[in-house]
């Protein structure tokens, strides 16, 4: 007899190790890479935190597995790595192709703003940058990083908010 | 100060949480449009794509390599493991196991698992009860230790046992019950023919028996289902009465069915034993009566 029923929500079950890898790895992979920058390095970064997540399957139960991964990455990544760039990708809007067609300044303005806005979310300090980009690009919700950062909701949502304060200010230099 | 450098007056903002006043206000100051923006350029970013199920496949192989170095797993993580990964990978799995010469799996079920025997057998195990095997000679000799509940199905082959505290159960290629426990044991049989050899007695059971057996105690039982209850949490039933459907139905709720209509009609499906709801529809449905349920006295009213 070698399990314990009070931990029969672990991640040993294979089925639910893949789950846990279908709905968070993406994220995961995401959030290694706004701190370091690599994709390469992320996606290797994941898969050194998701075996580790095997390792301890008996002992991290399954509604612990987010912040595990999360933590986990995160300490694998202050041991590893340099902060590259991130690059964003702005994908494009098929409503506004016809027009910016017609406008080229429109388009050009808009490559700009976009390139400026790169540069802006770059210089967010570390904790703006992965809370802000968790938001607007893995849509996890306010509640959701803060279970997987260990942290307060409250604590997420002064960083968003300082977040775009600083982009409004780098963006606007005049204010 | 204006309202949108409050601490966290943005993000809520930004998630669609303010009242329609802070809206209002917010959208007449001169930052709103840079805000908004911002906003709308971060709408649709993305990030390189991520190739999951080829990273799901490394990660597999990973953990696969790692695990030829003994000790990092125990042995029930590993054996799920490796099953599941046989179908993928095929290989690692004959090089697993080859690494062990007697291969003891031991087992506990932390909720109803169904565990695949290696000469194609299978066992649904109901949670918390555990069986233990030897997986090296499995072809040579089935044997299988059991304490608490499990349903087998059984290929054709070599004798087929189950050992037990109270004693023993002995099959050729068939389904059955066994529900055990410290003093008593029930085997049911649902295909083939088994032997039930406990406290003292050899009993042969034929399809739809049961027989409960303890110390001086012996009892001999019928079922119309053709599995278990416990195992799809529903009473599963091929073509029988609806009478007999309706006592079992009666028994799972403890309702008493009243109304006059054909009891004598076959009945082929399943109802589950925890929603009287939809028991009720999949049972009266298909005959086209209509039911009404009055909880308080326990009682199912059937109008035809």
């Amino acid at each position: 007899m070698n399990s314990n029923p009070l931990k029969s929500e672990n991640v040993c079950e294979e089925n639910v190790y893949q789950e846990v890898f279908k709905s968070l790895s993406k994220s995961l992979r995401d959030f290694l890479y706004y701190k370091c920058g690599s994709l390469e390095t992320a996606n290797d970064l994941v898969q050194e935190a998701f075996i580790k997540l095997w390792q301890k399957c008996q002992d991290v139960p399954l509604s612990k597995a987010k912040s595990f991964l999360f933590t986990t990455g995160n300490n694998l990544f202050l041991n590893t790595v340099k902060s590259q760039q991130v690059r964003l990708r702005f994908k494009a809007e098929n409503k506004n192709s016809a027009e910016n067609k017609e406008h080229p300044e429109f388009e050009m303005e808009m490559k700009e703003f976009q390139n400026s806005l790169e540069a802006a979310i770059n210089a967010l300090p570390e904790g703006q940058k992965e809370v802000f980009l968790l938001n607007r690009i893995n849509k996890m919700t306010y509640r959701e990083i803060a279970e997987s950062l260990g942290v307060s909701q409250k604590a997420i949502e002064k960083r968003m908010s300082k977040a775009l304060i600083k982009l409004k200010d780098v963006l606007n230099p005049k204010d | 100060m204006k309202n949108w450098e409050s601490d966290t007056f943005l993000a809520r903002w930004l998630n669609g949480e303010l009242s329609s006043d802070e809206l209002k206000e917010f959208e007449q100051s001169e930052e709103f449009a840079k805000f908004q923006k911002i906003k709308e350029a971060t709408e649709n970013l993305e990030t390189a794509s991520y190739d999951e199920e080829e990273e799901f496949r490394k990660l597999l192989g990973r953990i696969e390599e790692k695990k030829a170095k003994p000790k990092q797993f125990r042995i029930q993580p590993i054996l799920r493991y490796a099953a599941a990964a046989a179908l993928i990978l095929s290989v690692p799995l004959v090089i697993y196991l080859s690494l062990f010469n007697d291969e003891i799996v031991d087992f506990t079920a932390s909720q109803n698992e169904k565990i695949e025997l290696p000469d194609g057998s299978s066992v649904q195990l109901r949670s918390q009860s555990n069986i233990s095997y030897n997986a090296t000679d499995w072809s040579e000799n089935r044997v299988i230790t059991l304490d608490g509940e499990a349903f087998f199905d059984v290929e054709e082959g070599e004798k087929f046992e189950v050992k037990m505290e109270s004693g023993a159960v002995r099959v050729l290629g068939t389904s059955f019950n066994i529900t055990e426990s410290a003093d008593t044991l029930k085997v049911t049989c649902y295909s083939g023919k088994v032997e039930v050899e406990a406290f003292g007695d050899l009993k042969q059971l034929e399809v739809g028996e049961s027989i409960t057996l303890a110390e001086d105690f012996i009892e001999e039982g019928k079922t119309s289902m053709n599995l278990p209850v416990w195992i799809n949490q529903s009473a599963t039933f091929r073509n029988v009465a609806l009478r007999v459907v309706i006592e079992e139905f009666e028994e799972q709720y403890e309702v008493k069915v009243l109304g006059k209509f054909d009891l004598s009609q076959n009945y082929t499906g399943q109802f589950p034993v925890n929603d009287i709801e939809i028991a009720m529809a999949q049972i009266f449905g298909p005959y086209n009566l209509d039911w009404e349920l009055d909880e308080e006295n326990g009682e199912v009213f059937i109008i035809e």
